[in-house]
Formats: structure tokens, sequence, C-alpha cells
């Protein structure tokens, strides 16, 4: 395939000594007359070698590094047919005659760039590559997890059309014929996040609020790191307090036949989901600039109304950024609202009612399931659909934030 | 080197007999161990301008916060002596702190708008202090804007973000939003030091045209600034241990031209400061 150029170009990096070897793709990239195409294969390739994604695994050894000297082989075939031959034989040539980079033609500025040329900056490039990098790797797992999801969930539409799955109010997945319907968890997982936050908002901003703007500095620095240990608190131990004291309390003041309602669940979870949402809050209005709380003392304000009109609506972006971290931890806890939830199938009408959202529905009967079976695939579409739920939820606080910000930028 | 001199119409600047608005007698002001302010007993005219003028540290700013109290909003500050507004008693413990303010008006070194629409900021005392009506609080805003000389300007943007004014404009909103409160007293924190010249001078017509109707105390480091608008001056000194001493204070013109105290001269023909 290649010509005899190529492969006398190939000969003569060959010959190069090892540095020599390294500085080469250095040379081709800060080349103006390298075509685009050749220069993105380096970038590419150092990707490929930075990436934990490898064709065979880095972790094993000898066999695990094969596939990275295949591609190193391959990219640099590529370079050399994507390259003009002159222009590669120059840069070689040059590499192999001076021992230091080519020199500078001397002038009266000494050793400075005296046409003010671009400079290609390795160390940036390396940098930006691996951020970038990162970047991606993180965009990767959540597509692949997404994916997988899919992979194992989508076939379940094959049995039960999409609009019966998802509005479809029986769920009897080992009755025959069994029938999907998982509206009852839906609205359950509906009704206990809502209800959460409900709950959760005003106490966790007014802790934050408190502990911001009132608490002297001894009680906020003792305070605050306690209620981020709450959030440590493993969630079936959470689960237990809300059996032992919960239910009870829950059946008794409301008169119902049982304490295993969402309504308990939503209290487990505005509890659980308030250490994350004080503490972001908490750092939000702490960020407020003090201009701000200065021009509102001096007009007058007291400081309730100073911190309801001027820091709250100036830390707006991180409070809602705090709720919205809590409604994740709320919408995909399993744990309590397995254990206190009540379970129920039926479509729930209040939270008083015992119910089953869908990581419950999920996490109690996926051992049940036969694997590749329609129960299986069923579990996993919902697992699609909370993914999908989350995924909604956080893009909708993005477009509501920016368009907030936007609002008094300049 | 005096800017624009000519261009404003200086007011006479002998101490017109007029009532004290504000007076302190032998007020130190600690933070912490720190004493910031040293026995300082000061007596300012109604309806006037007067400048507190010195080094940088010398207690300006703390001496200026004094009448509106903001001292305390910083933890382990702490006033000894009598400040008094219209003979009553600043630091008593049946003094409303937000009546105190709602007289005596602050504006600050930095503009420092609200991340709100230009109306908003003006209503914003007015809103606090219980006025909810739409079409009073467009009044009040209106009146504030004009008297801030900012209304032509803004009059088509009053709607928007007061951050998308230029800074000149914006100091001037945070005036309008001090007048809007109705204060007696403005204090002025090196209002222009953040500003260009040009708004500077804007700036400096307003506070000669508002010292008709207020009693204007200004911190500033600009000695020409205090040449050009104030009536009276007051030199506050930072020596070793001695931050916080009050050199010299009384009509501008006096304490200009023919200083009592050698420092004052040495620092306002600017040989230090």
């Amino acid at each position: 395939m290649l010509g005899t150029d190529a492969k006398s170009i190939l000969k003569s990096i060959k010959a190069l000594p090892f540095r020599k070897k390294v500085l080469l793709p250095v040379r081709i990239l800060s080349d103006s007359r390298v075509p685009i195409g050749a220069k993105l294969v380096i970038p590419g390739l150092l990707l490929y070698l930075i990436m934990p994604l490898d064709l065979i695994p880095d972790f094993i050894p000898v066999l695990g590094q094969l596939d990275d000297l295949l591609v190193i082989i391959l990219a640099l075939g590529l370079i050399v047919r994507l390259c003009p031959p002159q222009v590669l034989h120059e840069l070689v040539l040059k590499l192999g005659q001076t021992s230091s980079p080519p020199a500078q033609p001397k002038n009266q500025s000494g050793g400075r760039n005296p046409r003010l040329l671009k400079r290609f900056r390795l160390g940036e490039k390396i940098m930006e590559l691996f951020i970038f990098g990162n970047g991606v790797l993180a965009i990767v797992v959540l597509v692949g997890i997404f994916g997988l999801l899919l992979k194992e969930g989508l076939p379940i539409f094959a049995h039960t059309p999409f609009w019966r799955f998802l509005f479809g109010d029986k769920w009897y997945p080992v009755s025959s014929p069994p029938t999907f319907g998982i509206l009852p968890f839906l609205v359950a997982s509906l009704m206990i996040t809502v209800g959460a936050i409900i709950i959760a908002l005003p106490v966790g901003v007014a802790t934050a609020a408190y502990l911001a703007e009132v608490a002297p500095k001894a009680i906020r620095e003792s305070v605050k790191p306690l209620i981020e240990l709450l959030a440590g608190v493993p969630s079936v131990v959470i689960g237990f307090v809300g059996l032992l004291v919960l239910t009870p309390l829950v059946r008794n003041v409301f008169h119902l036949n049982t304490g295993l309602t969402g309504l308990t669940a939503a209290i487990m979870l505005a509890f659980m989901s308030l250490p994350v949402i004080v503490s972001v809050s908490e750092d939000a209005l702490s960020m407020v600039p003090n201009e701000y709380k200065e021009a509102s003392y001096a007009l007058g304000a007291t400081r309730w109304q100073t911190i309801v009109h001027v820091l709250i609506p100036a830390a707006i972006s991180g409070i809602t950024a705090a709720v919205m971290l809590g409604v994740g931890r709320a919408i995909g806890e399993t744990m309590t609202v397995l254990m206190v939830a009540g379970g129920a199938l039926s479509v729930p009408h209040s939270l008083a009612e015992p119910m089953r959202p869908m990581t419950a529905t999920i996490a109690a009967e996926v051992n049940n399931a036969v694997r590749g079976g329609l129960q299986y695939q069923a579990l996993f579409a919902i697992g699609a659909a909370l993914f999908l739920i989350t995924f909604a939820t956080n893009l909708i606080a993005d477009v509501v934030l920016e368009r907030q910000k936007r609002r008094f930028q300049t | 080197m005096v800017i624009f001199s000519g261009e404003i119409e200086r007011i006479p600047a002998v101490p017109a007999p007029e009532k004290i608005k504000l007076r302190t007698s032998g007020v130190n002001l600690f933070y912490g161990t720190f004493q910031a302010l040293r026995n300082i007993s000061i007596e300012i005219p109604a309806q006037a301008i007067t400048a507190i003028i010195g080094p940088s540290g010398c207690g300006k700013t703390s001496f200026l916060r004094l009448f509106n109290r903001m001292n305390d909003l910083i933890h382990n500050a702490r006033v000894e002596g009598s400040v008094e507004l219209d003979d009553m008693p600043i630091y008593d413990q049946n003094t409303d702190v937000v009546e105190l303010r709602k007289r005596v008006g602050m504006v600050f070194q930095k503009p420092n708008p609200f991340p709100m629409s230009v109306f908003d900021n003006v209503a914003f005392g007015p809103r606090r202090h219980g006025k909810d009506n739409r079409k009073e609080l467009e009044e009040i805003v209106e009146r504030s804007l004009h008297r801030a000389a900012l209304l032509d300007e803004v009059k088509d943007k009053i709607h928007e973000s007061a951050l998308s004014l230029s800074g000149g404009q914006q100091q001037r909103l945070c005036i309008a939003r001090v007048l809007a409160v109705d204060p007696e007293v403005i204090l002025m924190d090196e209002p222009c030091s953040a500003l260009d010249p040009v708004a500077t001078l804007k700036i400096e017509d307003l506070m000669r045209a508002l010292s008709e109707n207020y009693t204007i105390v200004i911190v500033t480091h600009n000695m020409q600034q205090a040449a050009r608008v104030s009536d009276m001056a007051a030199f506050l000194m930072m020596a070793d241990d001695k931050t916080g001493e009050l050199v010299e204070y009384g009509p501008t013109n006096r304490v200009f031209t023919n200083p009592k105290d050698p420092r004052t001269e040495s620092y306002i023909t600017g040989r230090f400061g």
C-alpha cells in the first residue's frame, strides 16, 4: 500500500534516536503545511493511550500493552499517508541534522521569536487533552449506563406497548398472562418525592439561612458538620428509625389503619435529603457578596427582610442546585421506601396510603425475576424510566437556572 | 491640580450658624482590643457637606459607620462615648436601628445595586418599610431617580437589570435608592473612588444639589474633591499607636488654606498620605 516515498520516510524515522522520535509529533502538529486530518490523529492516539477504555485492558501485563503498540503503529502509518511526503521528509531530515531544535536565524532581538509566530505548547495541549478526555469519559459512562438499561429493558415493549406500560395500573408480573403497568409506582415515586421536597425545602433553607446569617460563628462551625454527618447514616438505619418511631406516630396522628404509608416515606426522605440541602444552600447564602447585605441593612431592612429579599434571591441558583440534589437523593432512595412506604400495588390516591415507588419495586422483585424474562425486562424498563426522570429533572433545573442567571447579567 | 473647580458653584464656606445635626463626644471605637477611633468630639451641621479626610486606615470609614450603626454588623465592635442625631442618642438600648437607618442613609465605596431591576432597586427601601401600593411606589421611584439626576438616562430601562448601567449610573442609582427612603442624613463612603472623572463630577454636582435638603457626610481620599464640594472638613490621623485621632476640624476653606496643625498642612500639601 505504501509508496516508495513513504517507505523511505518510515526508514529515516526508524533511524532517529528515541528523543527525536518523541519530538516528531510535536513538529508535525506545529507545522502549518500538515493537513488538519493528519494532526487530529495525534491527539486521537494520545486519547486512546490515556483513556481506560481499551481493546485489551491495560492491567493485563504485556498483552494489555499490545493493543496500544498496535494503535501507535497504525497511527504512524496514517500520518505518513495523510502528510504531504515532502513536508514530512523535511521535518524528519531537520530532526536528524541538528541536535537542538532548528536554530532560529539570529538577529537583534536575541533568541526571541522575531516574527511573533504562533508557537506550539506541548504541556498546554496535554493538559487540555487530559481534561477533555475526562469530560468525555463521564459522558461515555452515562451513555453506557443508559444504553445498558435500554438494551435490557426495551424488549418488554414487544409484549406491552409503551403507553400501556407507562399508564397501565395493573402490575401482575407472575400471573398468566402477566400484565406490566407501572402507573402505581410512577405516581408513588412522584408523590413521595414531591412530599419529601415540600417538607425538606422550607426546613432546609431556613436552617441554612440561620446558619449563614443568624447563628454565631461557634454554632455555625459546630452544627454544620453535624448536619453533614447525617448524610452518612446508612439508609437501612434510617428505615429502622422510620419503622420504630415514625410509623406508629403517623398511624395515630392521622388515624390510619397502618403507619406504613407514602407520607411516612416522604418524611423519612425529607430527613435524608436535608443534609445536602442545608449544606449546599448554606454555602450559596454565605457566598452572597457582603455589599448586598450592607446595602440592605443600610436601607433600614431588618435581618429577616434582608434574608428573604436579598440573600435568598441572590443565592437562588445555589439553593435550586441544593434542592435538585435533594430531589435526586429522594427519587433514587430505595431501602428506606422499601421499608416504610407500605408496598401496595394499586395506584395511590393520597400520600396517606401505602404505596410502592419505582426504586422499591426494582429492589423487591429483581431477585425473583428470571434473567432475560419478561419481568426482568420490565424492571429494567422501570430503571430506564427512572433514569430519564432524573435526567429530565436536572435538565429542567439547568434551563431554569440559566434563564434566571441571564435575566440579571449585564 | 484642581480639576473642574471652575465649573462648580461654591457656597461660601463660612459655617452657617445652623443647627447641629450629628454630634459625637468622646467617642472611642474598638474592634476587639484594637482601637480604631480615639476620643472624637465633633459637631456636624445640618444641610451642609462635611468631608472626612485622612490617610488610608486612619478610621475614616469606621467613623462614618458610627452614624448609622453599621459597625454593629462587625463582630466584637464596641463603642464608647456618645453619638447623637438631633440630640437623640444613637447608641442607646432603646434606639431602633431600623428607624435610625431610615433617617441616616448610606452610599458605599463600590456601587452596589442589587441584582434586580432599576425599579426594584429604588423601591427596595420603601417596600421594606411597608409601602406596597404600586402607584405610590412608582411616584417614589420616579421622584428619587429625578433627584439623583438619573431619570433621563434610565427612563427607558427602568425594568431592566440595574447591573446593565454604567458605574457612574449605578452609583447614582444607589443614591436614588437611599433618597427613596427619605433620609435626613446621607453618609457617603468614598462614593467616587471607583468612578471616572466625568462620573465623579456628576456625583459631586449631585451632592451640592442634595446638600440643600440633606445633611451629607462624605469620606474621601481625594483632597481636591474635599476642597471642591465640602463646607466643613475633618482631618483624621493615623500615627504609630494613635489610629483614629481627630487632628483638625473646621470650615473647609480655613482647613485647606490656613491649617492650624502642622500635620494637617503636610498631609494636604502632599508630603505624606
